[in-house]
């Protein structure tokens, strides 16, 4: 446990050290900055004036959902080939040279690469929360829990894209687990659409079934409506008799066991 | 203290390593001695648990070397050493010293006390990326010696070094040898390998051409030179 503490601070230290990772949040906050400007101006909409409060209050859900899936690209650049850097760098040898087992190395650096690609969100989910306050003088309940939430689609996605960067290229990874991604954003979207109250009341006799992919398919997308829930209180959408954390959850197990077993065979 | 029982390992059809057995005996310097692609590097690997043998086994201490307890008092350095660019000297040291188990101020005492012994004072806070390679060589010599090993694994450890290096390196591992700490030298220094070791293995295509102790080998009036040759080229593997 002691070896899997220091494996991940040292992976949280070498992450943070490069200045790009500091350029790159730096960026990611002067956007959600421009935010500023959805809360001053004056919005109707058929000729009724809308509340800036309300305003601000849609800006602050549709930023949390822009930062959540932005995040999953952040912890892939991150992640991406991060055992063969290891590899190449030394890093790996000095580690496993010691009294230092593979699952302690693996989880370690998946554990310090999931902090840092989570505090990053945290980071642009707490500006929000910061600007709306100054903004609208409220508090967004949940808000700040959303994003806790929305931790375990980015610990998914650095499992993912460490497992798959060690058996394929760094593009091919990228491009699979970003793929995985979108096919569960497109999924989800497009199933919420069709139970909206909207698209039932014009389409009374709309197709119910549901393809058995769907249901299982990893459920990043559902997972961030369900943290939208914790912000407006509203009911969940779920796809699939099985909640989206708990799908979620398994997920991570099957990603971390097959890591763990590729990283066994793995040569050094 | 290490023990290789049938180790064989292969790469599709290449054979690396074949059907190796050998036991290191505690307060040993054993050689490791055959020409490029012999296997040793492989050995040295297994021995790690960088590589697992297609079959066989290997102890270090009794234990498994699959087992991390096993590599708890055993210090490393590897053929053209690589530290992290973007570490000092120091750094790296402290993170071997804390990852070999010793508390933060212990692994910081220690640090400083290898960086002062290997020769690197003034020069332990400059990232690695401006290091010769016989300033990593010295970092990686040191990150082997930090924990106090009781077997030390050197692989090539004088390559990149200048001769006074060479010197002060043969000068420590003498000091450990007489500290009873077991020492594997995986190298192509041969006169160097004369000076120093008990023990040795020549190495040819995978398999162990001869094994005993160094004034066995090259009794007879050869070097260890001419004898490695003679072996090498007769091809008794």
């Amino acid at each position: 446990m002691r070896n899997f503490l220091k494996i991940t601070a040292f992976t949280i230290v070498d992450l943070v050290h490069h200045k790009s990772f500091y350029v790159m949040l730096t960026i990611s906050i002067f956007f959600v900055l421009l935010l500023k400007g959805c809360y001053k101006g004056d919005y109707m909409v058929n000729g009724q004036r809308i509340s800036p409060n309300m305003v601000a209050w849609n800006a602050s859900i549709v930023a949390f959902h822009i930062v959540a899936a932005g995040t999953l690209l952040i912890a892939t650049l991150l992640s991406l080939g991060i055992f063969r850097r290891d590899k190449d760098d030394g890093s790996m040898t000095y580690i496993l040279s010691k009294p230092v087992s593979r699952l302690e190395y693996a989880f370690g650096k998946i554990a310090g690469l999931w902090v840092v690609s989570f505090l990053f969100m945290f980071v642009l989910h707490l500006t929000i929360t910061i600007i709306t306050y100054f903004n609208t003088g409220g508090v967004m309940p949940g808000y700040l829990a959303a994003s806790l939430v929305c931790s375990l689609n980015v610990l998914f996605m650095v499992l993912l894209v460490s497992l798959l960067s060690l058996v394929l290229h760094d593009f091919a990874a990228a491009f699979l687990s970003v793929g995985v991604v979108a096919i569960s954003f497109i999924s989800d979207i497009v199933d919420k659409v069709a139970h909206s109250d909207l698209l039932k009341t014009a389409m009374a006799s709309s197709n119910e079934h549901l393809s058995f992919w769907r249901i299982l398919w990893p459920k990043v997308c559902s997972l961030q409506f369900f943290a939208e829930s914790l912000i407006d209180q509203s009911k969940p959408h779920q796809i699939g008799p099985m909640h989206p954390s708990i799908n979620l959850l398994v997920f991570v197990g099957i990603v971390a066991i097959m890591l763990v077993w590729r990283f066994e065979k793995e040569e050094i | 203290m290490v023990t290789l029982n049938s180790v064989t390992k292969k790469y599709g059809p290449l054979i690396a390593v074949d059907n190796v057995s050998y036991t290191i005996a505690k307060g040993e310097y054993f050689a490791l001695l055959g020409p490029n692609g012999a296997g040793k590097t492989t050995t040295v690997k297994m021995l790690l648990d960088f590589v697992r043998p297609t079959s066989g086994s290997i102890t270090i201490g009794g234990v498994p070397c699959t087992c991390p307890v096993a590599r708890m008092n055993v210090g490393y350095c590897a053929e053209n050493h690589r530290i992290p660019k973007h570490l000092t000297g120091l750094q790296y040291l402290r993170r071997v010293a804390a990852l070999a188990g010793l508390s933060k101020k212990h692994a910081s005492l220690k640090a400083d006390a290898i960086i002062e012994r290997m020769g690197m004072a003034g020069k332990e806070k400059m990232e690695a990326r401006t290091y010769s390679k016989g300033m990593v060589q010295r970092i990686a010599l040191g990150s082997a010696l930090i924990a106090d090993p009781k077997l030390l694994i050197l692989d090539e450890p004088v390559s990149g070094l200048d001769p006074i290096g060479i010197r002060e390196v043969r000068q420590i591992l003498e000091k450990l040898r007489e500290s009873g700490v077991t020492i594997i030298l995986n190298s192509h220094f041969l006169s160097e390998v004369e000076k120093t070791c008990d023990t040795a293995a020549i190495m040819n295509k995978g398999r162990i051409l001869v094994k005993d102790k160094l004034s066995a080998i090259v009794s007879g009036g050869e070097s260890l030179e001419d004898v490695f040759v003679r072996l090498v080229k007769d091809g008794h593997a």
